[in-house]
C-alpha cells in the first residue's frame, strides 16, 4: 500500500515538450497528445481514492492534492497514520512524519519502487518525458512504443513503455511499463473515466506482472478541481498541513 | 590374576620398548583430550555468546511468524504478539526462568542530514530486562542506551561500527530511521546515536542497530512485540523449559510457537557439525597411528620371545594362557598409557590455559578469541577405554601368532 502512495507522490515531474520521433506521423503525435492524461487532468485538484486487492483485509483510503504540475501531497485516511504525508516536489519525494523534525527525502529507489506510481495512475507524461520509438495501428487501437528521455525522472522509473489508446474515443486504454531489458514490469488499465470529465480516470486496474499477485483496483471516489494552498507543499513550515482536518476514514 | 601380574612384570623386562609404546599411547590420549577440550570450549563459548548475545534460550512468537522461518532476525511485526505483557508475566512465573524480554524487529533505511543513507536491520528491546537476562552489548564508543523509555523526540540508537561508518555518524549525532509499519505504510523517526557497538559478526556489523522497545514501537506505530525471548538459569535446562512452556502456552490464541535457540542459530549447528567432523578425523588418525605403532611393538615382543613362549608351552602352559599373556600385556600398555596420557593431557590443559593465548578472529568474526581448553571428564574416561580397545585390536595379530606356535619349532627358534 505504501508503494502505491509513494508512487502516487511521484506525480508531476512533468512539463510539456515536443516529441522527438521524427518518423512518426503528425496525426499520431496529435493522438498521443490528446490522450496524455497529465495534460488533460487539472493541475490543481483534490481527490479521494480507494485502493483494494482481493488479498487485503480492507481497502486503503487516501486523499491527494495536486498543486501545480510538479507538486503532489498525499495521505492515508486512517487515524493511525495521522500526521504522515507523502510529498513530491519536482523529481524529489519526501515522507513527512510526526516523529521526524524535517521531511525525509526518499531515495530514487524508494520513490520509484512499487506496483504503481502517480505517473502510472494518471498515465505517463508521454509528451514531455518520452520519445516515440514507433506507433502501430490495428483498427481503432493504436500502440505507441515509447522510450524515456535520458536524465529525466521517468527514465529511472520507466525506461520504456507501451501506450495503448483508442483512436476513436481519443482515450488511453492501457500503459505497459517496460524495463530496460524488455520485460514488462507493470500494466495499468484505464478501466473507466469520470462522467462529465473526458479524461480524468475514475477506475484503474494495476497489475504487477513481475511479482504476480492479484491486481489492485484503484477507484477515484471524489474529484474536485480546486485551488490548492501553497502551504500544503512547504518543506520547512508544517502549518499549512496542520490546518487540514484529521485523517479520518470517510463514513 | 597371576597371569595379569605376570603380564605386567613382562612389560618391565624390555623397558625401552615399553616406554616407547607407552609414549605413543599417552601422546595419542593427550591429543584426543586436548581436541575434546578445545571443541567443548568452542561449543560452550559459541553457544553462550549466541544465547547472551541476543538469542536467549527460547523464543516465543506467533506460530504464523515462525513457520519455515525459525532462523531469522526479521520477524514481521504484522505477526507480532499483542498480549506480550501478559505472556511475559506468565512465563516469568515459571521455575528456572531468569526473565522474558520483548523484542521488536525493524528493517528499513537510516539516513542523515548530510544525505547519506543505508539499509538497517534493527532489534529493539528493554535494556533493564536484557541486563537481567545476561545479554551483553559490546559498546566500543559512546554509552549504552538509557534504561527508561525515551520520551518523544529523545529516541536513541546503538549503531554497529560498520553502519555508523557508512552513515558517517558517531555518538551524539542525529539521524532518521525510515521503516514500514504493520499496515504497509512508511514512517520516520529522528534518533540520536548513543553509542557504537559490535555484534562480533562482521557482516552483521554493517547493518545492525539496537534501539529501545518504545522507540521501535513509535516508529512502527504499534504496541506489539515481534517475540518474547526467554533466558534460563542454566542452558542445560533448555529442553525441560521448552516442553513446559509448550504445555503452558498450548491453548493460546493465536497459536504460539516456542523455538529453542539451537533452531535459531544455524551458524552454531554448522560449526558444531564441522568441529565434530574434525574431531572424528583427528580421532581416526590417532587411532590408526596407535594401532600401527603398538601392534608393531607387540609383534616384535612376540618374535623376540618365541623360545621363551615355546618353553612355557613345553612346561604345560596352555595355548590360551600364553595367548592371554600377550593380550594382557597389550591391555596393560593401553591402561597405563591411557592413565599417563590423561595426566599429560591435564598438565597440557593447565599449561595452555595459563598461557592465555589469543587466536586470530575466526572467519566472519570481529574480535580475537582466547584459547581455552576445557576439562571434559567423559573424555578422560573415554580415552582410557578407547586405548584399551585400540591395544586389544593391536594385539590380535601377535596373539594369533602365539596361538599358532609349535613347541618343537619354537624351542629350536634362533
Amino acid at each position: 500500500m505504501s508503494r502505491l502512495l509513494l508512487a502516487i507522490v511521484a506525480s508531476g515531474t512533468v512539463t510539456l515538450s515536443g516529441l522527438a520521433g521524427a518518423q512518426v506521423h503528425p496525426a499520431d503525435r496529435a493522438l498521443l497528445a490528446q490522450t496524455n492524461l497529465f495534460s488533460t487532468v487539472p493541475e490543481q485538484f483534490h481527490a479521494r481514492l480507494t485502493v483494494n486487492r482481493t488479498d487485503w483485509l480492507r481497502p486503503l483510503q487516501a486523499e491527494m492534492w495536486r498543486g501545480g504540475r510538479d507538486r503532489m501531497l498525499a495521505r492515508v485516511l486512517d487515524p493511525r497514520q495521522a500526521g504522515r504525508f507523502l510529498l513530491q516536489m519536482g523529481a524529489e519525494h519526501y515522507l513527512i512524519a510526526p516523529g521526524a523534525r524535517q521531511p525525509v527525502k526518499l531515495g530514487a529507489g524508494v520513490g520509484a519502487a512499487g506496483a504503481v506510481s502517480f505517473e502510472q495512475l494518471l498515465g505517463l507524461d508521454v509528451e514531455r518525458d518520452f520519445d516515440i520509438e514507433r506507433a502501430e495501428g490495428s483498427g481503432r487501437i493504436v500502440t505507441f512504443h515509447l522510450v524515456a528521455r535520458p536524465d529525466t525522472a521517468a527514465a529511472r522509473a520507466t525506461p520504456r513503455a507501451r501506450w495503448v489508446v483508442d483512436r476513436t474515443r481519443r482515450l488511453p486504454l492501457r500503459v505497459d511499463i517496460v524495463l530496460a531489458d524488455g520485460r514488462t514490469a507493470r500494466v495499468v488499465e484505464f478501466a473507466d473515466f469520470l462522467p462529465g470529465r473526458d479524461r480524468v480516470p475514475s477506475r484503474l486496474v494495476l497489475k504487477d506482472v513481475l511479482r504476480g499477485g492479484p491486481p489492485a483496483i484503484v477507484e477515484i471516489v471524489a474529484f474536485e478541481a480546486t485551488p490548492v494552498p501553497d502551504g500544503l507543499f512547504s518543506l520547512t513550515d508544517p502549518a499549512g498541513r496542520a490546518q487540514l482536518p484529521p485523517a479520518e476514514k470517510p463514513r | 590374576m597371576k597371569l595379569a601380574l605376570l603380564a605386567l612384570r613382562n612389560l618391565a623386562r624390555n623397558r625401552r620398548r615399553t616406554a616407547i609404546s607407552l609414549a605413543v599411547v599417552a601422546t595419542g590420549t593427550a591429543a584426543l583430550l586436548l581436541t575434546a577440550g578445545f571443541v567443548a570450549f568452542s561449543f560452550e563459548g559459541l553457544s553462550e555468546a549466541m544465547i547472551h548475545g541476543g538469542l536467549g534460550h527460547l523464543e516465543i512468537a506467533r506460530q504464523s511468524a515462525t513457520e519455515g522461518r525459525t532462523a531469522t532476525l526479521e520477524r514481521s511485526v504484522a505477526d507480532g504478539l499483542d498480549d506480550w505483557q501478559a505472556l511475559q508475566q506468565q512465563v516469568e512465573a515459571l521455575p528456572g526462568v531468569l526473565a522474558a524480554a520483548p523484542t521488536l524487529h525493524v528493517a528499513g533505511m537510516a539516513s542523515t542530514a548530510a544525505g547519506r543513507s543505508a539499509a538497517f536491520l534493527g532489534v529493539a528491546g528493554d535494556p533493564v530486562r536484557e541486563r537481567r537476562m545476561g545479554f551483553t552489548v559490546k559498546v566500543r564508543q559512546g554509552v549504552e542506551m538509557a534504561d527508561a523509555p525515551p520520551r518523544e523526540g529523545e529516541d536513541q540508537v546503538l549503531l554497529t561500527q560498520g553502519l555508523a561508518q557508512t552513515l558517517g555518524v558517531g555518538p551524539g549525532d542525529r539521524m532518521t530511521l525510515l521503516a514500514v509499519d504493520p499496515d504497509g505504510m512508511l514512517n520516520a523517526l529522528d534518533v540520536t546515536v548513543a553509542g557504537l557497538i559490535t555484534t562480533g559478526v562482521q557482516e552483521l556489523d554493517t547493518r545492525y542497530l539496537r534501539l529501545h522497545l518504545h522507540s521501535a514501537q513509535r516508529l512502527l506505530g504499534t504496541a506489539s512485540a515481534s517475540n518474547l525471548l526467554v533466558t534460563l538459569d542454566r542452558t542445560s535446562r533448555t529442553d525441560e523449559a521448552l516442553h513446559r512452556l509448550r504445555g503452558v502456552l498450548a491453548g493460546h490464541q493465536p497459536p504460539l510457537a516456542v523455538v529453542p535457540w539451537t533452531e535459531r542459530a544455524p551458524f552454531y549447528r554448522q560449526v558444531r557439525a564441522l568441529y565434530r567432523g574434525i574431531f572424528w578425523f583427528l580421532g581416526s588418525i590417532v587411532f590408526a597411528l596407535v594401532v600401527l605403532a603398538t601392534s608393531n611393538t607387540l609383534a616384535m615382543a612376540v618374535m623376540e620371545r618365541v623360545r621363551e613362549l615355546g618353553t612355557l608351552r613345553a612346561l604345560g602352559t596352555s595355548i590360551g594362557q600364553v595367548a592371554g599373556l600377550v593380550g594382557l600385556e597389550a591391555l596393560w600398555l593401553g591402561l597405563i598409557g591411557g592413565v599417563l596420557g590423561d595426566l599429560l593431557g591435564a598438565a597440557l590443559i593447565v599449561a595452555l590455559n595459563w598461557l592465555n593465548i589469543s587466536m586470530a578472529p575466526p572467519p566472519g568474526a570481529v574480535d580475537p578469541i582466547e584459547l581455552r581448553v576445557l576439562f571434559v571428564p567423559e573424555a578422560f574416561v573415554g580415552t582410557i577405554l578407547l586405548m584399551l580397545a585400540v591395544l586389544a585390536l593391536a594385539a590380535v595379530g601377535p596373539v594369533l601368532r602365539v596361538a599358532r606356535l609349535r613347541i618343537v619349532e619354537a624351542l629350536a627358534h634362533t
